[in-house]
């Protein structure tokens, strides 16, 4: 699972989280977030996902309402399901972006540009209407290749094999990501290309800012973050352990899992795009480059600096650094597809292959819209409904009802049952108190923000919403009226909802079928 | 690098390579003892 967590997350969505939300404002609620929240939260989804599968389920609505007791909550864990088809959308577009810097390493597209035509070169290559490569439309081949091969791999059931291959590329990935990191610390202005040191970076990030700790917003996002990099609230992790033994070990493992990818986002995500492209570009200019299209400042850096190292390394390494990262990007999508294939195959009775072919339709389906429109801030949207809030919703609510209703005496049980290593007691009182409530309070506090984080204008001016509040930004407030991108948008927000009433659609159809086939049933034991 | 934001990264990022190394360790040394623990909780409990 550990191969699952790790990915595109740790070494492209991290940084620009962490320069959108101000840097060194934005990494004590993310470690906080960490140990607070993903810790339990991974305990929490590890535990339940072995509890549903104990029981013959699956998949996250199933599981969800295991935990819950009552049928309403299957149509809450749907979110499980929404939130991982939207990531499985927009992941398998960057994984495309992956696999084709990897080719234009390999031939050398990069050789003599300097930092600005690199930037400029991902843009035009998510212009659909440019062709980089001299082939049409080459940006949407290279998604549907990586669709493609994702849905094979499922579908033939071979993602353990996958999984053997990422074993491999994983201490790959980690080495070479050292060399990186060391070449980040070094990086001096007036060197490689260079116009600041890279530590001017890594002071941008690790100098704390204790007056972000009030604004909900970098506590959502740094939330959001960590949930998202440790695969928690997509029901990724509970489809994983739902087939895992009895007697089988969750505390370590979950633990293990968790603290891999935190070594790799934290050492070696933290200090590699970061400080180059603040190195390259300065504070300012890469504040401005991550204001829209997340996950694209990797791409608009790396290949520079691989670029100063001669035609022969700069291959090399853009091929190595874009390869090993397209396996983790692989490892990951295959666990974030997976629940949806799970849920499909066991409503509907349909087959592994079936359901694959079914899920890989919806994931292309929805992933268009993301890369039509790209630029109109579609992508956008969709990392912040499915990215951030799907998961956040997802994780409060698991937190409720492992906590609350099941009980944190048999979750606690659930999780030191069987355990090959001794959770450390502060935890149990976590889970039952500090998680839930933290959960609790920052989506209020997000929900309706006041103007520029003053909760004491509150009472005084009347509650005017800051335009980050999530209400405000689905208001559109702050954005001009005659702002053309409003309608993508908004069809964006409706193509998304209208996934979410299809997902409870299937519940219920699946909910009326079983009842009539019990009712066959007791009919035909009757006569 | 500055003086504060370099403690707090040695200290995080230190932090998390020796319980990261702890659990891998943990991990290798309880490998093939899965067989051997006794019952921890029944399912009629849930």
């Amino acid at each position: 699972m550990a191969g699952g967590a790790v990915g595109l997350g740790n070494f492209l969505r991290f940084p620009i989280q962490a320069i959108q939300n101000g840097g060194g404002a934005f990494i004590i609620p993310y470690l906080v977030s960490f140990v607070l929240l993903g810790l339990p939260l991974t305990m929490i989804e590890w535990s339940t996902g072995k509890l549903g599968g104990l029981f013959g389920h699956h998949s996250p609505p199933m599981i969800m309402q295991k935990l819950g007791r009552r049928v309403h909550w299957r149509y809450i864990g749907s979110i499980g399901l929404f939130s991982s088809i939207i990531i499985a959308s927009y992941y398998c577009f960057i994984e495309s972006w992956i696999f084709s810097y990897m080719l234009h390493s390999l031939f050398g597209t990069f050789d003599g540009m300097t930092e600005l035509q690199i930037s400029d070169f991902f843009d035009r290559y998510l212009n659909l209407s440019i062709s980089v490569s001299g082939i049409p439309y080459d940006t949407f081949l290279s998604f549907v290749f990586c669709l493609a091969l994702n849905i094979y791999i499922l579908s033939k059931g071979i993602a353990g094999g996958i999984e053997r291959v990422a074993k491999i590329c994983m201490p790959l990935l980690f080495i070479f990501g050292i060399f990186l990191v060391i070449k980040a610390f070094t990086l001096k202005a007036g060197e490689d290309g260079a116009i600041f040191d890279g530590t001017l970076g890594l002071n941008f990030l690790w100098t704390p800012q204790f007056d972000s700790l009030a604004n909900p917003n970098v506590w959502l996002a740094a939330a959001g973050q960590v949930f998202f990099t440790l695969s928690l609230g997509m029901g990724a992790i509970q489809t994983y352990a739902s087939y895992l033994k009895k007697e089988q070990d969750i505390a370590l493992s979950s633990l293990t899992s968790a603290f891999t990818n935190e070594f790799t986002e934290v050492i070696l995500g933290s200090s590699i795009i970061i400080p180059i492209s603040i190195g390259y570009f300065g504070i300012d200019k890469v504040i401005e480059l991550t204001q829209s299209g997340g996950f694209g400042l990797g791409f608009r850096t790396m290949p520079y600096l691989f670029e100063q190292w001669g035609t022969v390394f700069s291959t090399l390494a853009g091929v190595a650094f874009f390869g090993l990262l397209f396996f983790a990007g692989i490892t990951s999508t295959l666990s974030i597809i997976q629940p949806t294939v799970a849920h499909l195959s066991k409503s509907f009775d349909w087959s592994q292959k079936k359901s694959s072919y079914i899920t890989g339709s919806f994931v292309f389906f929805l992933a268009l819209p993301c890369i039509l429109f790209f630029d109109k801030g579609v992508f956008d949207e969709y990392d912040y409904w499915g990215g951030t809030m799907a998961l956040f919703l997802f994780a409060m609510f698991e937190a409720i009802a492992f906590s609350w209703i099941l009980g944190v005496d048999k979750g606690w049980k659930l999780i030191t049952g069987y355990a090959n290593i001794t959770v450390p007691r502060f935890f149990k009182f976590v889970l039952k108190y500090i998680t839930p409530t933290m959960l609790i309070l920052i989506f209020i506090s997000a929900l309706v923000k006041p103007m520029n984080d003053d909760w004491s204008l509150i009472s005084i001016h009347g509650w005017e919403l800051d335009n980050n509040a999530i209400i405000a930004k689905l208001m559109h407030k702050g954005m001009d009226v005659n702002d053309s991108n409003i309608i993508y948008i908004d069809g964006a927000r409706i193509y998304l909802l209208l996934l979410l009433i299809t997902i409870w659609l299937t519940i219920y159809i699946n909910i009326r079928v079983r009842k009539k086939r019990v009712q066959k049933h007791n009919e035909s034991m009757m006569s | 690098m500055n003086t504060l934001p370099f403690i707090i990264m040695t200290v995080v990022q230190g932090a998390i390579l020796g319980i990261t190394i702890y659990l891998y360790w943990k991990v290798f040394t309880f490998e093939n003892k899965n067989n051997e623990k006794e019952e921890s909780f029944s399912d009629d409990e849930f």
